[in-house]
């Protein structure tokens, strides 16, 4: 038994060392493509950026860099910005994200990230798969743990079992479980396009071009944006929710550990020399997770952009490309309030 | 709960340390209550069927023992009787109210029998074959009835071969019981090999198949050219190869760290030369049931020519249906039957290496009908092929779609060249056991990051769950 013991320890050693080598040669976010082109993109080609965007497909589609940049220089800002949003990319992947931007010496002065509510569900679809797997460290796996089990609308059983998903899902990571496939498919697609669009347009890529272009194909934009373009109502559902936000924020004195782990950063940002705010986007399906963020709603950095009654432009059909979404012209009008915002609250350093 | 689950990894290691570390006479009530647990993962109340008939059984196999002649016979009916009825109902019920509505139809009449909206029990067509396979043994003289419920219960639902076989014969496995089996380095070793052989075929070849398969076989696309529904139909033969086989590895191997040898259930099917050899070499627990069961009672060959040919038909038609009520199955049977049949009227009996691939082709052919979701998508599916073997759109498909052929094909010529190289001589976990120290290891951890970086682990079920 002992000498089985021995050889199993020494069995899986030689595994994980192996895997941790493997790991010097894959970026981050290895079973993100997009993430990973544009981690990449940044760091070769705009690594003198000094305002970071992060977040999911509401940060992505929404935030124009160059327009943001236009603007700032107007008022003497100096910004230089690049988009790092990506589809599929709430929390806590972003704020893995920006743990590692902070990290790094940079340039970097000014950081807006999304907040959204943790995501401590697993998609059926994806879990087990890179596509979930790849951002997984000890240290957020922690946090998560920590959060699923602060919850106090989930019972025992579910906290249980989600916990275990995410141990799963962490030594799914570790050992780069089903990393081959990822990397053949990437080698397999022409996303030519859609880096140098990541390179020119410093990040964004509006839906209108990437359709037009048959980019970011397994997104099915032709039929997210058909699909509202047949029945534009849904956008009253997305007005209502956002509603609820106001509630949530009055009515619960909840905090997530993510709240203190946000404080953390906003701290470290601040010890460079830097700002850090958070973003509520407009649209989102659901906003009942925002109601354990108690101690960041008393805060100054924060850039509300969700209600319907002071941003009725982003509820409105012809600034949509589909129900969560807005259009080109949605995302200039964004970027533009989105300024406006932070200009108001004193934002920029000059 | 599923092999390839994370859930299935803890299960193993938890259950397999108490087995060890507990004393030899308390192990029965250990592995019972694991299989109990094991089984009633997947539909807990369902457990009271596996009940139902074990309780059956083994007091029919008490008075089939006690009895004489005729109340001996009527035994042994009334637990056939109670098996093939769970069955009956469970399995077969609304495909013959279905095939009963259609011919009530076809004469003006509407069917008043209703539907029943019940699941499958998982594993069920196996452990009745293998409850019916002790009282036929004990009605024959061949077995001792067991006293020991527990044990008895446990012949019937011993974990790894609960759901997907291999179905064992009360012989080989009831002995093993009663043995005391301490923990042995070089056995436990090869059962974890064994282990992760089946691991390999599953995770790396068959789920990885899967992909294509599914996509072709549920979408039917128009325009993607007879030669990708080729691909899909190859790839089939070697996904449930693998599925299969693979369930069996880790199956045996899971048994063998603990002491138990559960026989083998397949043996490199694809080399045969003969269709008479493929089963010889597949599914080998359950063509080997039929056989003893069916077939030889039936009288076998050694009736008349057409009785002869007769009894192949039915006994490989109702293996057939034993795998799904489904007619695509029952035509996969009977196509088999014919295979048999053809060589025996025309008096062929050539077994040349030359065979190897008319034989794989003869099979493929019958896996066509057995994954086709019903006759018209199978009917559509050789229509493609024949239109056009050659043409391959994969246009048509997603970059993921053409990953997972390429994987798939390299997949296949790993699993081939494996084959060749480990299970020439024996089996895979003694011929990797036979290397020295640095090859042995080598292959250790390849396998293993075979199965992390290649393997599909999204948890999808065996193949042969459904049945």
């Amino acid at each position: 038994m002992r000498k089985f013991l021995l050889k199993s320890i020494l069995l899986t050693s030689i595994v994980l060392v192996i895997c941790l080598g493997m790991r010097l040669f894959i970026g981050p976010f290895w079973g993100h493509s997009t993430a990973s082109q544009k981690w990449e993109v940044y760091h070769i080609k705009h690594s003198d950026a000094n305002t970071l965007f992060i977040g999911s497909s509401r940060i992505y589609k929404h935030i124009m860099p160059k327009v943001f940049d236009s603007l700032a220089k107007i008022d003497g800002y100096s910004t230089n910005s690049f988009n790092l949003g990506v589809n599929s990319f709430p929390a806590p992947q972003s704020l893995r994200m920006l743990d590692l931007l902070i990290e790094e010496t940079g340039s970097v002065k000014y950081y807006f990230v999304e907040l959204t509510p943790i995501y401590d569900e697993i998609n059926d679809k994806i879990i087990n798969t890179p596509e979930w797997n790849y951002w997984y460290d000890g240290h957020h796996l922690t946090l998560l743990a920590r959060h699923v089990w602060s919850r106090p609308d989930l019972g025992y059983q579910n906290k249980i079992k989600r916990i275990k998903e995410h141990l799963q899902s962490y030594l799914g990571n570790f050992f780069l479980i089903g990393s081959a496939q990822f990397y053949l498919e990437e080698n397999l697609k022409d996303e030519k396009w859609l880096v140098e669009q990541f390179d020119q347009q410093k990040g964004f890529v509006s839906f209108e071009s990437a359709m037009k272009n048959q980019a970011e194909k397994s997104d099915d934009l032709t039929g997210r944006f058909e699909k509202f373009q047949n029945d534009t109502t849904v956008l009253d559902i997305r007005k209502k929710e956002a509603l609820k936000l106001k509630k949530w924020k009055k009515n619960n004195d909840l905090n997530s550990p993510y709240v203190e782990e946000l404080k953390n950063l906003m701290k470290k940002v601040e010890d460079k020399g830097g700002k850090l705010f958070l973003i509520i986007p407009p649209r989102m399906e659901n906003y009942s997770g925002y109601r354990f963020f108690a101690d960041i709603y008393k805060m100054d950095n924060l850039i509300d952009l969700s209600d319907p009654e002071s941003y009725p432009e982003f509820y409105q059909a012809k600034n949509s490309f589909d129900v969560g979404h807005l259009n080109l012209k949605g995302a200039r009008i964004f970027t533009n309030r989105l300024y406006q915002l932070i200009q108001d609250k004193n934002g920029f350093v000059k | 709960m599923l092999f390839n689950s994370f859930q299935f990894i803890v299960f193993f290691i938890v259950v397999t340390s108490l087995y060890f570390a507990l004393p030899y006479r308390y192990r029965w009530f250990l592995l019972l209550s694991a299989s109990c647990l094991f089984y009633m993962a997947f539909v807990p109340v369902y457990i009271l069927i596996l009940g139902f008939t074990i309780v059956i059984d083994y007091f029919a196999g008490i008075y089939i023992e006690k009895s004489r002649d005729g109340r001996k016979k009527l035994f042994l009916i009334f637990s056939l009787i109670a098996n093939i009825g769970v069955l009956a109902v469970f399995k077969y019920y609304n495909f013959l109210n279905e095939n009963l509505s259609l011919l009530m139809h076809g004469v003006g009449y509407e069917n008043p029998i209703p539907y029943l909206e019940i699941l499958l029990p998982i594993g069920l067509s196996f452990h009745t074959f293998q409850a019916m396979s002790y009282t036929i043994e004990v009605y024959r003289g061949n077995q001792k009835a067991e006293r020991h419920f527990g044990i008895y219960s446990l012949y019937v639902m011993f974990y790894p071969q609960l759901v997907a076989g291999p179905i064992e014969r009360p012989q080989s496995i009831l002995p093993q019981f009663y043995r005391n089996h301490d923990f042995d380095y070089e056995r436990v070793k090869k059962g974890l090999l064994r282990m992760a052989w089946g691991f390999f075929k599953k995770l790396v070849v068959a789920d990885r198949l899967a992909y294509v398969v599914n996509d072709i076989y549920s979408d039917l696309p128009a325009d993607s050219g007879g030669g990708i529904y080729l691909l899909a139909t190859v790839f089939f033969s070697f996904q449930i190869y693998c599925d299969f086989s693979g369930y069996s590895d880790i199956a045996l191997g899971a048994a063998k760290v603990m002491g138990y040898d559960l026989m083998e259930n397949f043996n490199r099917p694809y080399i045969s030369k003969s269709i008479q050899e493929f089963w010889q070499r597949w599914h080998i627990s359950l063509s080997s049931w039929f056989k003893d069961y069916l077939y030889i009672p039936l009288g076998g060959n050694r009736v008349v020519k057409w009785r002869w040919y007769y009894n192949l038909l039915l006994t490989f038609s109702l293996s057939g249906l034993w795998h799904g009520a489904k007619w695509t199955y029952i035509v996969w049977g009977f196509l088999h039957g014919i295979y048999l049949i053809i060589p025996l009227i025309l008096k062929i009996k050539i077994r040349s290496a030359w065979n190897i691939p008319i034989v794989f082709i003869l099979a493929t052919f019958g896996w066509l009908f057995f994954r086709a979701e019903s006759m018209t998508d199978a009917v559509y599916i050789i229509q493609q092929i024949g239109r056009s073997p050659f043409e391959f759109n994969f246009d048509q498909h997603t970059t993921f779609f053409l990953t997972n052929c390429i994987m798939g094909i390299g997949a296949i010529i790993l699993l081939l060249v494996s084959e060749a190289f480990f299970l020439r001589h024996g089996t895979f976990e003694n011929r990797a056991a036979s290397f020295s120290l640095f090859p042995r290891w080598t292959i250790y951890v390849s396998i293993l990051l075979l199965i992390f970086w290649f393997g599909v682990f999204s948890n999808n079920e065996f193949i042969y769950f459904q049945f």
